[in-house]
């Protein structure tokens, strides 16, 4: 019948196509957007109940009473730009935008015209260019919000607020960060004034004052060594196949390059309504899931339980949460403490409380596709990690409870809602023994 | 203190994954994006320039035949929704009443939202998003058919005589001549017919209105939908997820539904504080109710449906004969609705399923799905190329429903041959059993319109043969 033609090979259209996926992939690592992965506060249901079958806590009790009396909690700024070493990279890799229109359009590559028309259209923001590191729109809409939301769950609780401690570090995007948190809090009858930063705060930047960290990590080789075993790895070396064939282009897309794609793929995304951005079609799935890890792998041994270092300078931080809800049951005021600051310090009291720790650790040898430490869920922007106590009269004996919640989704860290004055203590009354002498430089503490 | 520690982790049931779908609709991760005759386009589309392209091929004709863009809803669905969004925006403003099953988040956007009076004087209007679907669509035409869409000889549009169609068929045009002084295509648009019986036959076909679009099957399969297990129990869902003191009856769960899906249409993220409070499975129980209503409204529920398709595949027909015979190259589109093209699918007989549809029971796995032919700027296109292989030449017809492929002919076309035996068949097509309703009003018989029909596909005719 018909003889064999020709063809200039060109895909078809198939649900391999970016522009027309319904759910592109949504994760990735600390610049996942705070709504792809937060609760609400509002949806948290009260702690008034009297229950039975509720978990509220072990023992069967009467909560209806409870109150709030002290809060205490430290988040993350929101969506930023890239600092200067990654927009250097970010805009090299741009460059190439050019050649894989044209590999297009001599017919080279597997991506659908749509997506290729969507990248010819888009264009770097000069914005970048100047404002490394500073908080977008954006991310100061998500701490707004988050504050307006903060702000009608807890609306008795912050009229009645006696001391405020609000602080964030010395950076624009924690700054403007908490900022956008007070304006958020604009329909409470108080003033909640924004404390001056402290250079290498102790509390919420231990790990700046660290000069052991300095040493240990920061110029360390550990990361960067786990980082480069993954990328000699069977998994990330497809990955560079996949945008080389998906692409066309003909030059060897060196690690470096595929960061530099990676990146413009979820910084621009996050800058946009609708979290999209055409640089994401080069990447599938699959891909974005390996790319998730090696960012996985950094955090966890630069703030992570990769090194025994993080923990103890998380420990810093939490020794003031402890300090403040004891505070509280002696005085019988009604505080708020908040530190406005970054995802290394999020990582860190997350790893002195010992959550999210993988057995056996984490490498660069493989992925570990179930583990624990993801720092989209852990680290996206604007993440936070709330601690709440209530004074409940109605109870016998110990009347404060604590709950905890981690991105506005409550965490049952001693497997109920609340935890006892006695769960916390035990967990938590170690911290004030913690101290910072050991950042001086001349020990080395070995991981366990 | 490692063991508490221990304890601690092993009893941090965190919840990691916020990915599960049951979880509000503001943060659902995956959510249904098929809405029967509502569906964006995008949505459900191909894309042309995707197909591969043969350099030993020249197109010489191509037919095709769209439904408008995106729309505004019709008087009696903004009536209704109209109502609807009152009484609910009544009771989201007493702060008791506020308390109901669904998220706060999506409560708040609900509060937040507000009736578009503009939609009560502007119903069925084409929309800007619909504008925007036929200009990117006439501008992926002129990419792909770069070549035959600079140089052809002969370019014939018409619309029917409606908004939302002329405006599309100008949108389209637009996209055409997309950043090309040298293309107007101006001068091809005809004015619309008030009697077209090519492309909107079933309008003054006696017959249709009083026994198809009027008639007692679409009635009563309709009926015996919204009286079926699975819908009624969507509704108990919705009460569930409503305010405490608003007793919703079946008739307005469908108005929510309708609610939901044109606003959510005009939303840049797609999404409607409406649509909160159905589930997906609820979504795909209700895109059904479209689907009955249209197969026994304008598909295989009725022979008359097929034989008012016939007369836009005649048209195709003879405009392909004239095409192969002429050295002119033509180009010829309708604009038309949703109605129109369902038609045309049946007399073709495509998307067929064996068995007939019922309003009782939803076939899940069917083949007669409006979201699939029907969507907005829902499209048809026929493709004439003229190939020399080796010393030979032959025709090949290409057929594209959004854009892709179908069963019609393989992928890279059908032989001449073939689609004169499917298609001749169409060029004794009439619409003589329209005849006249019994009080014998005001319906022409098939005749005068045949005059009509035949007069422009003359005038086609006498064009490419003048110039030979």
């Amino acid at each position: 019948m018909w003889k064999l033609l020709i063809w200039v090979s060109l895909p078809l259209v198939s649900s391999k196509c970016y522009w027309n996926n319904p759910n592109p992939y949504p994760y990735f690592g600390s610049k996942t957007p705070y709504d792809t992965v937060r609760g609400d506060f509002r949806d948290v249901p009260e702690i008034e109940a009297k229950f039975r079958q509720n978990r509220i806590s072990a023992d069967a009790n009467d909560f209806s009473e409870c109150e709030a009396v002290s809060i205490w909690f430290m988040i993350r700024h929101g969506t930023r730009r890239p600092n200067a070493p990654d927009t250097k990279i970010m805009k090299k890799a741009s460059y190439l935008k050019d050649n894989i229109i044209h590999k297009r359009t001599q017919g080279k590559g597997e991506m659908c015209a749509q997506d290729v028309d969507d990248l010819r259209k888009w264009m770097w923001n000069p914005k970048l260019d100047y404002k490394r590191s500073y908080l977008t729109t954006h991310g100061f809409q998500e701490l707004f919000e988050f504050g307006q939301r903060f702000s009608q769950k807890f609306a008795n609780f912050l009229e009645e607020v006696n001391s405020s401690v609000l602080r964030p570090t010395s950076e624009q995007r924690t700054q403007q960060s908490i900022k956008a948190f007070v304006e958020g809090l604009r329909g409470i009858n108080q003033s909640f004034p924004i404390e001056d930063y402290i250079l290498n705060d102790p509390v919420a930047r231990p790990y700046r004052y660290c000069a052991k960290r300095g040493s240990q990590i920061i110029n360390g080789t550990r990361a960067i060594s786990e980082i480069q075993r993954f990328q000699e790895t069977e998994e990330f070396k497809k990955v560079q196949e996949n945008v080389q064939r998906r692409t066309g282009l003909s030059l060897e897309l060196k690690p470096n390059t595929i960061k530099g794609l990676y990146d413009l793929c979820r910084f621009y995304r996050s800058y946009t309504l609708l979290k999209r951005s055409p640089w994401c079609s080069l990447f599938s799935d699959d891909d974005l899931k390996i790319l998730e890890y090696v960012e996985d792998v950094q955090h966890y041994f630069k703030n992570g339980f990769g090194d025994s270092l993080n923990s103890q300078t998380g420990a810093a931080g939490l020794k003031d949460l402890y300090e403040k809800f004891h505070h509280v049951t002696k005085t019988g005021h009604k505080s708020i403490t908040a530190y406005f600051t970054h995802d290394t310090m999020m990582d860190m009291i997350y790893s002195a409380m010992g959550f999210y720790e993988d057995y056996p650790k984490l490498s660069g040898f493989e992925r570990k596709k179930d583990r624990k430490w993801r720092t989209t869920f852990l680290t996206p922007f604007a993440a936070n990690f709330v601690a709440v106590l209530y004074r409940c009269p109605k109870l016998p004996s110990t009347t404060y409870r604590v709950q905890f919640l981690k991105n506005e989704k409550e965490v049952h860290l001693c497997g109920a809602r609340l935890c006892s004055w006695k769960q916390f203590w035990e967990t938590f009354h170690r911290f004030t023994k913690a101290n910072l002498d050991f950042c001086d430089d001349d020990t080395y503490v070995y991981s366990v | 203190m490692s063991r508490l520690v221990l304890v601690l982790v092993l009893f941090s049931v965190v919840i990691v994954r916020g990915s599960v779908c049951s979880e509000c609709y503001w943060n659902s991760k995956c959510s249904y994006e098929l809405f029967a005759t509502a569906t964006p386009y995008d949505n459900i589309r191909g894309d042309l320039r995707d197909h591969a392209q043969d350099n030993d091929c020249k197109v010489i004709s191509l037919w095709s035949l769209h439904r408008h863009g995106n729309r505004n809803p019709g008087v009696d669905v903004t009536r209704d929704v109209k109502e609807l969004q009152h009484k609910i925006k009544l009771l989201l403003d007493v702060p008791d009443n506020r308390r109901s099953n669904n998220c706060y988040q999506d409560m708040d956007d609900l509060m937040k939202w507000r009736w578009n009076t503009t939609l009560e004087n502007s119903t069925s209007y084409l929309t800007g998003v619909g504008y925007e679907e036929l200009y990117q669509l006439g501008r992926r035409i002129l990419m792909r058919y770069h070549d035959f869409v600079k140089s052809v000889d002969n370019a014939y549009f018409r619309a029917t005589n409606s908004q939302r169609t002329e405006v599309s068929l100008a949108a389209y045009v637009r996209g055409l001549s997309d950043g090309d002084d040298t293309l107007n295509f101006t001068t091809a648009i005809d004015a619309p017919l008030q009697r077209d019986d090519v492309i909107r036959p079933y309008e003054t076909c006696a017959r249709y209105q009083d026994e198809v679009k009027n008639g007692q099957k679409v009635t009563e399969e309709l009926a015996a939908y919204d009286t079926s297990a699975e819908f009624l129990a969507i509704r108990d869902r919705v009460q569930a997820k409503m305010f405490v003191d608003y007793k919703i009856s079946s008739r307005e769960v469908f108005t929510l539904y309708e609610l939901c899906r044109f606003e959510r249409s005009w939303d840049p993220k797609l999404r409607s504080p409406w649509c909160s409070f159905f589930t997906d499975q609820d979504l795909v129980v209700l895109e059904y109710r479209d689907d009955i209503r249209h197969y026994y409204r304008n598909g295989y529920g009725s022979q008359i449906n097929l034989d008012l398709g016939a007369q836009a595949m005649k048209n195709l027909y003879e405009t392909f004969v004239a095409a192969s015979k002429s050295e002119q190259t033509t180009m010829v589109s309708y604009f038309t609705h949703d109605t129109m093209l369902e038609m045309v699918y049946c007399a073709l007989g495509l998307f067929r399923d064996r068995e007939p549809l019922k309003g009782s029971t939803r076939k899940a796995n069917r083949l007669w799905r409006s979201t699939e032919f029907t969507a907005f700027a829902s499209n048809f296109i026929a493709v004439l190329y003229r190939c020399s292989k080796s010393d030979e030449e032959e025709l090949r017809v290409q057929f594209l429903i959004n854009e892709k492929p179908t069963a019609l002919c393989p992928e890279d076309g059908c032989a001449w041959q073939q689609f004169l035996n499917t298609f001749q068949v169409f060029s004794t097509a009439k619409l003589d059993f329209c005849g006249t309703n019994e009080s014998g009003a005001s319906h022409l018989s098939g005749r005068s319109d045949m005059k009509m029909n035949l007069a422009s596909s003359l005038m086609i005719l006498v064009m490419i043969t003048s110039i030979l």
